[in-house]
């Protein structure tokens, strides 16, 4: 060994490492849920599917290197221009679609309703969030 | 006019007064939209509510005050981030944890529960696209 060569495998070789463990857990879980799925075992695949989950976030929070600043600021601005978008079409959306079911023209099937009501739940978080987070400033 | 009074842009006057803009017209859309509702006339009421969004939108672009400063924005960002951290959660855990009950028989969910991941699913679609907007964009 030569004395310029190192075992330290530096930050980026580690951040490399840490993303490959992650995407691989991920595919794993995906992986396991539909071939468990298939094979009529459906229990089975949900639980395998929420361990690889768990292994992927843990890898995620025990690991410095995955995620720099810009990255945390890149997610944040976009996690910020997705609320607004998905806000938008809400607001804009939702009482249009209560006035077609009061005028008796159109009542949409549940399935619309659960998406109103699953846009509507994040944006209760969202205000959750932010009070939280104005508070502890 | 005294030579001493000024006709300065004043930022935190010009600030609040578009916040009141925004919320009056927010509050004005809803009482519209629910006076439309209350009298049996739905599509007025969500004609005028739709006229407040246009006049929302509209006030934004024409507009040179900004109704939020940067801190509020940070906050906000900071706010999105953690819904949408916990939307994953609940997509991740309830999607398939729903979807394995229903196959073994075991509890049907009512048909509003996969509306309500389709949204959070379609949440995260809106994230990827945004995701590589900006990622090109810096």
């Amino acid at each position: 060994m030569s004395l310029t060569s190192t075992d330290d495998p530096g930050p980026l070789a580690e951040r490399r490492r840490d993303r490959r463990l992650f995407g691989g857990l991920i595919a794993a879980a995906m992986f396991a849920f539909f071939t468990l799925d298939l094979m009529g075992r459906p229990i089975v695949a949900v639980a395998a599917y929420w361990t690889f989950v768990a292994g992927a976030i843990v890898v995620l929070y025990r690991s410095d290197v995955i995620m720099d600043e810009r990255d945390a600021a890149l997610e944040r601005i976009t996690s910020h221009r997705t609320i607004q978008v998905i806000g938008g079409g809400l607001l804009v959306l939702a009482p249009g679609i209560d006035a077609l079911a009061e005028a008796n023209v159109y009542d949409v099937p549940p399935l619309v309703d659960g998406v109103l009501f699953g846009w509507g739940a994040v944006f209760v978080v969202w205000g959750l969030a932010y009070g939280v987070t104005r508070l502890r400033r | 006019m005294f030579e001493t009074e000024s006709t300065d842009h004043d930022p935190l006057a010009a600030r609040r007064r578009s916040r009141r803009v925004i919320w009056g017209l927010v509050a004005l859309g809803c009482l519209a939209y629910l006076a439309g509702i209350a009298l049996g006339l739905p599509f007025v009421g969500v004609g005028l509510y739709w006229l407040c969004c246009v006049a929302f939108v509209g006030y934004g672009f024409v507009t040179e005050a900004e109704p939020y400063d940067e801190r509020d924005q940070e906050i906000q960002a900071k706010a999105a981030g953690s819904t949408l951290g916990a939307a994953a959660f609940a997509l991740i855990a309830g999607g398939p944890g729903m979807a394995a009950l229903e196959a073994a028989n075991a509890y049907t969910a009512p048909g509003w529960f996969w509306g309500a991941m389709g949204a959070l699913a379609c949440l995260f679609g809106v994230f990827t696209v945004a995701m590589t907007y900006h990622q090109r964009s810096t």
